[in-house]
C-alpha cells in the first residue's frame, strides 16, 4: 500500500462484494484479493452504535485502519461504515482524519496519504484544542484511573467527547491508543485499547477491561496529584505544558508509572518543570517546601537553559525556591558569557539582597558593575563596590572612575569614595595618571549634583593625596586646565603663595576668556620689564580654558 | 443435581460451589458476601438478584447466571436464520404474547415469569415495548452484540414443572459466517427456530438455490452432537421453521391467507393444529422450490412449520423521532403457536398437545 490510501464502504446488500447478505462490502477500491482478508479484520467493527457518527481505528498487519460509522434509517435501522486503510496512518493521525471532509463521499478511489495529511494534522490540532478546553474537570480522574495500568485496555463510559479525551489520553500518557469512540457493549475480545460506551448496559458477560469514569477517586493519593498536575500543565499550555516531563515510551506498568511520577515531580503535584512554576498556586507551590524538592529544583535549574530560568524566574516564588532560582541565574550571569536576558529578568526581580549577590560575583570589576547596578538597592551596590574596590589598584580605579563616570554615576561615586579613602597611599604613577585625567574633575561633574558639590569631591580627593603631592608643578598643571570647579578645589587646599597666584591668574584668564576679553598686557612679564628680573615670579604657560567645562545638561 | 452448564458458552459449573454474585454500578460482578448481622429472609432477597459466574470473574467470557437458574431445567432456543430474515421481530412478537398473561394460556396450564429480572427488563425495554407499544420497526441485531441469552424466562408447566427457558437472538451475518467458535449454544439448544424469510424464498423451484447460509452453518454445528441410537438419522434438536413475515405471502398463496386468518387468541393455543398447519407450510415451501429451507424439519428430529406474521404490515411510516413505524394494520399472527409447539416438543408442554384430534380435518 505505502502511500495508497484504500476505502472500503459497508453497508447492508442483498449480496455484498463477497456474496454474503447482511452488513458487508459493498465498495472497495482494494484489489479483489485481499478484499476477504480486510473483511474478516473489520467486520465486526462496522456496527454504530449510535446515531451519531462513531470512530474506530485499529492496526491489522502494520495497516491503520480508520472506520467512521453511522446508523442509518432509510430502511430497517442499521449501520453503514467507511473505512480508510493506509500503513501511513498512525492512531494520532487516524484521530485526525476523524474531521475529514470526505467521509461518505459518493464514490471511492485511491488516494494519496501525503493529500489527507494536512487535514489529519489540521484535525488533530482541532480536536487537541477542544480537549484542552473542554475536559479540564474530568481529564485527571480518567488520567490517573488509567496510570494503574497503563499499557491495558480500557472502557470509558458516558463520556460526551470520546475523540477528546482519546486525543488527550494519548497525548498525556506519550502514545495514542487504538480507539473505538462509540460501542454497544465492550466484552468483545478485538476491541481497540481505548472504548467508549454511551452507559454500562446490564449484561450477562461480566465485564473484564477496565471501566475509567470521572468522580472515581483513586485510593493512591501520590498517582491522584501526579495526574492532576500533569492534566493541569497539559490543559493549560497543551503539549508544550508536558514537553518537560514526557518520558521517551510510555510506561509499560505500574513500576515505570511510579518511576515516571518520581522523575518528573519536585514535589507530589508539582511536575518537574522550572518553567511551570509561576502558573502554579500558592497552595501547590507550598509543597517545594522541603529539602528533598528543592535539591531537584536545584539540579533543575543547573540543567536548565537560560529560557527556562528566565521563565522560572518569578516573583510569586516562595522565597526558598525563588532563592535556588536566582542563585543559579546569578552564577549564570556572573560568568563571562552572561546572558543579557537573564540579567535582565534578574534586574526585574531585584532589588536582590547583598548576601545573596555577593555570593556570585563577576571577576572583572566593570562587569561586577553592570550586573550590581542592575541587581542591587544603591546603597547595597555602593557597599559592594567600595568594598572590591578596594583591592584594585589605584590608578585603575582613577581610570575607571574616569571612563564610566558618565555612564554610571552612581557607580563612579562609590569607586570615587573609595579611592579617596587610599588616595593617601598613591604612588607618583598613581598621581600622573590623576593628573593626566585633571583630578578627575569631568568625571566628579558627572557624579555631583551641582559645581559646588563637584568641587567638595574634588577638595575631598584632593585632600586625601599623600603630603606634598600637590607640588607647584602640579598645581600648574592642573591649574592650567581653567576649569573652574578644579581652579575653585585648588584655590581651597593650595596655601604657599606662588601656587596661589598661579590659580589665581588662571582664575582670571578664565574669567576674561569667558568674557572675551583680552589679558592685560601688563601681567605678562615680558611685557613689563621691571619686572622681568623678579626671581621669586615663576612664569606660567598660559593655557586657553577649555571650551566648556559645564556639566553637560 | 445433575451437571449444570452454561447456556451461553456450555462450560460445566461446579455450581454448588460458586458463590453468589451481584452485578455492580459499573457492570462488574462483585461478590455478595452475607452479613453476620443479616436476616435470613434479607439474605434470600439479595439471593433473588444474584448470579453464579460459569468461570472465574475477573476473565473474558465468564457468564453470570441466575443465581437460581440450575434449580429449573434449562431450555435454550436459539433462533436461526440470515440477515433480516425477521427473527427479532418475531421472537420480540413471541415474547410478548408469552408474558402477556393471557387467560388463553392457562389452558395450556403455563405460568411465565422472568428468571432474571434485569435480562427480561431489558428485552422489554429494547425490544418488545417499542415494538409492540410504539409499533416501532426494530433495528438490525449487530454482529457484534455479545453472544449471550436476549431473555431468560422461568417457566411452569401445569405439572408444576419449571423450566429455565433461554433465548438467544444472534445477527444473521454471524450465524452465516462458517467459523464462529463464539456461538455456542448449538451444542445445547434444546430447539432452534428456524425462521424463514419469504422475500428470499426463489420465485420458481430452481434446484441451484443455496438456501439459507445460518441453517447450513446450524445443522452442521448440530451435526456433533451425539445422537440417541433410536433416533440416529435426526439432530437431537426440536425445530420449527416458521415462515416470518407471511403477511408479505398472503395473496400469494392461499394457504398462507387461511392460516393467517386464524389467528384467534384461543387459536394459538390450540396446538392440534400445529401438524396440519406443518403439512401446509411444507407443501408451500416445496412448491416455492425452498427444499434448502425445509432442511431442518427433514433433519431434526422433532420439527414443526408455520406461518407468521410478527407486524402483518411493513414498517413505512415515520414518526416523531424519524424511527419507522408499522401502519394501523400492525398486529402479531399467530407468533406463539411456533414457541408454543417449541414447549411441547422439549416436555415444557406435554408433547401429546401436538397431536391431531380426532376431530381435526386432514
Amino acid at each position: 500500500m505505502n502511500q495508497a490510501v484504500h476505502q472500503i464502504r459497508y453497508c447492508w446488500s442483498e449480496s455484498s462484494l463477497l456474496g454474503t447478505r447482511g452488513m458487508g462490502p459493498v465498495e472497495s477500491t482494494l484489489p479483489p484479493d485481499l478484499l476477504p482478508t480486510w473483511d474478516r479484520y473489520l467486520r465486526d467493527h462496522v456496527w454504530a452504535a449510535g446515531a451519531e457518527p462513531g470512530f474506530t481505528f485499529v492496526v491489522c498487519d502494520g495497516v491503520g485502519a480508520l472506520l467512521r460509522k453511522v446508523a442509518t434509517a432509510d430502511g430497517r435501522p442499521g449501520s453503514a461504515a467507511h473505512a480508510l486503510l493506509s500503513p501511513q496512518m498512525t492512531a494520532q493521525e487516524a484521530l485526525g482524519l476523524t474531521s475529514w471532509d470526505g467521509w461518505g463521499a459518493s464514490a471511492l478511489s485511491v488516494l494519496d496519504w501525503p493529500a489527507l495529511e494536512p487535514a489529519a494534522d489540521r484535525g488533530l490540532g482541532e480536536l487537541r484544542a477542544r480537549a484542552r478546553t473542554t475536559l479540564a474537570d474530568r481529564l485527571a480522574d480518567l488520567f490517573a484511573q488509567l496510570l494503574i495500568a497503563p499499557a491495558g485496555g480500557y472502557t470509558v463510559i458516558g463520556e460526551p467527547d470520546p475523540l477528546a479525551v482519546t486525543c488527550a489520553l494519548g497525548d498525556l500518557i506519550g502514545e495514542t491508543p487504538t480507539f473505538a469512540s462509540d460501542e454497544s457493549a465492550d466484552t468483545r475480545p478485538d476491541l481497540p485499547t481505548a472504548v467508549f460506551l454511551r452507559e454500562a448496559s446490564f449484561s450477562s458477560t461480566t465485564a473484564t477491561r477496565r471501566r475509567l469514569s470521572p468522580g472515581n477517586a483513586l485510593a493512591d493519593a501520590a498517582l491522584s496529584s501526579f495526574a492532576v498536575a500533569v492534566v493541569d500543565a497539559y490543559v493549560t499550555d497543551g503539549l508544550d505544558g508536558i514537553a518537560a516531563i514526557r518520558p521517551d515510551r510510555p510506561p509499560a506498568n505500574p513500576a515505570e508509572v511510579r518511576e515516571w511520577a518520581q522523575a518528573a515531580q519536585f514535589a507530589p503535584g508539582v511536575i518537574a518543570d522550572l518553567t511551570r512554576l509561576p502558573k502554579l498556586s500558592p497552595a501547590v507551590l507550598g509543597g517545594l517546601a522541603n529539602r528533598q524538592a528543592l535539591e531537584r529544583v536545584k539540579a533543575a535549574a543547573t540543567a536548565a537553559p537560560a529560557s527556562h530560568l528566565i521563565h522560572a524566574l518569578d516573583r510569586r516564588l516562595p522565597a526558598e525556591v525563588a532563592s535556588v532560582l536566582v542563585r543559579e541565574a546569578m552564577v549564570r550571569v556572573s560568568s563571562a558569557a552572561t546572558d543579557p536576558l537573564l540579567l535582565d529578568r534578574l534586574a526585574e526581580l531585584g532589588p536582590l539582597p547583598l548576601d545573596l549577590v555577593a555570593g556570585s560575583l563577576p571577576s572583572g570589576f566593570d562587569h561586577l558593575a553592570q550586573f550590581t547596578q542592575a541587581l542591587l538597592a544603591p546603597g547595597d551596590r555602593r557597599v559592594l563596590l567600595e568594598r572590591t574596590a578596594e583591592n584594585i589598584p589605584i590608578a585603575g580605579l582613577i581610570r575607571w572612575i574616569d571612563e564610566h563616570a558618565a555612564a554610571d554615576p552612581d557607580g563612579a561615586l562609590a569607586v570615587y569614595s573609595a579611592l579617596c579613602r587610599r588616595a593617601r597611599k598613591a604612588s607618583k604613577e598613581d598621581l600622573r595618571e590623576l593628573v593626566a585625567r585633571n583630578a578627575l574633575v569631568d568625571a566628579v561633574r558627572q557624579m555631583a549634583e551641582s559645581e559646588r558639590q563637584s568641587s567638595v569631591y574634588l577638595v575631598t580627593l584632593l585632600r586625601a593625596l599623600p603630603k606634598h603631592a600637590l607640588e607647584p608643578d602640579v598645581i600648574a598643571e592642573l591649574a592650567g586646565h581653567t576649569d573652574p570647579v578644579l581652579l575653585h578645589a585648588l584655590d581651597t587646599l593650595v596655601t604657599d603663595q606662588p601656587g596661589r597666584e598661579a590659580i589665581h591668574r588662571q582664575v582670571r584668564l578664565a574669567y576674561y576668556h569667558a568674557h572675551h576679553l583680552q589679558e592685560p598686557a601688563a601681567l605678562l612679564p615680558e611685557d613689563n620689564p621691571a619686572d622681568s628680573k623678579a626671581p621669586s615670579r615663576r612664569r606660567v604657560a598660559f593655557r586657553r580654558p577649555h571650551s566648556n567645562h559645564r556639566k553637560p545638561k | 443435581m445433575s451437571d449444570v452448564y452454561c447456556p451461553i458458552c456450555d462450560r460445566r459449573i461446579n455450581w454448588t460451589a460458586t458463590p453468589p454474585y451481584r452485578i455492580g454500578a459499573q457492570g462488574q460482578a462483585e461478590l455478595l458476601v452475607q452479613d453476620s448481622l443479616e436476616s435470613e429472609a434479607s439474605w434470600r432477597d439479595r439471593l433473588t438478584m444474584a448470579y453464579r459466574p460459569c468461570g472465574e470473574v475477573g476473565q473474558a467470557g465468564t457468564h453470570l447466571l441466575p443465581y437460581d437458574y440450575a434449580d429449573y431445567t434449562p431450555v435454550t432456543i436459539g433462533m436461526i436464520g440470515h440477515s433480516k430474515a425477521g427473527k427479532t421481530h418475531l421472537l420480540a412478537a413471541m415474547i410478548s404474547r408469552l408474558c402477556s398473561n393471557d387467560p388463553v394460556l392457562d389452558r395450556l396450564g403455563l405460568r411465565v415469569s422472568p428468571l432474571d429480572l434485569a435480562v427480561h427488563q431489558r428485552y422489554v425495554t429494547e425490544y418488545i415495548t417499542p415494538l409492540i407499544l410504539h409499533r416501532t420497526e426494530l433495528a438490525g441485531t449487530p454482529a457484534t452484540a455479545v453472544i449471550e441469552f436476549c431473555d431468560a424466562l422461568k417457566v411452569t408447566n401445569a405439572e408444576n414443572r419449571s423450566f429455565a427457558v433461554t433465548f438467544f437472538d444472534l445477527a444473521g451475518e454471524r450465524l452465516a459466517r462458517p467459523n464462529n467458535e463464539e456461538v455456542r449454544f448449538y451444542a445445547s439448544a434444546k430447539a432452534l427456530v428456524f425462521v424463514v424469510d419469504p422475500e428470499s424464498l426463489p420465485k420458481r423451484a430452481d434446484p441451484r438455490t443455496a438456501g439459507d447460509a445460518s441453517f447450513e452453518v446450524a445443522l452442521r454445528r448440530l451435526g456433533s452432537r451425539p445422537r440417541p441410537s433410536a433416533t440416529e438419522a435426526f439432530h437431537p434438536v426440536a425445530a420449527a421453521v416458521v415462515v416470518a413475515k407471511a403477511d408479505l405471502i398472503r395473496f400469494e398463496d392461499r394457504l398462507v391467507s387461511d392460516w393467517l386468518a386464524l389467528g384467534s387468541a384461543e387459536e394459538e393455543v390450540e396446538l392440534r393444529t400445529v401438524e396440519r398447519e406443518s403439512e401446509d407450510v411444507y407443501a408451500y415451501l416445496t412448491q416455492r422450490g425452498a427444499a434448502q429451507w425445509l432442511r431442518p424439519a427433514q433433519e431434526c428430529y422433532r420439527s414443526t412449520l408455520h406461518f407468521a406474521s410478527a407486524t402483518n404490515s411493513q414498517a413505512a411510516e415515520r414518526n416523531q423521532a424519524t424511527q419507522r413505524i408499522f401502519p394501523g394494520a400492525f398486529r402479531q399472527c399467530r407468533v406463539l403457536k411456533p414457541l408454543l409447539a417449541v414447549f411441547a416438543m422439549t416436555g415444557i408442554l406435554d408433547e401429546s398437545a401436538l397431536l391431531p384430534s380426532s376431530e381435526e380435518p386432514r
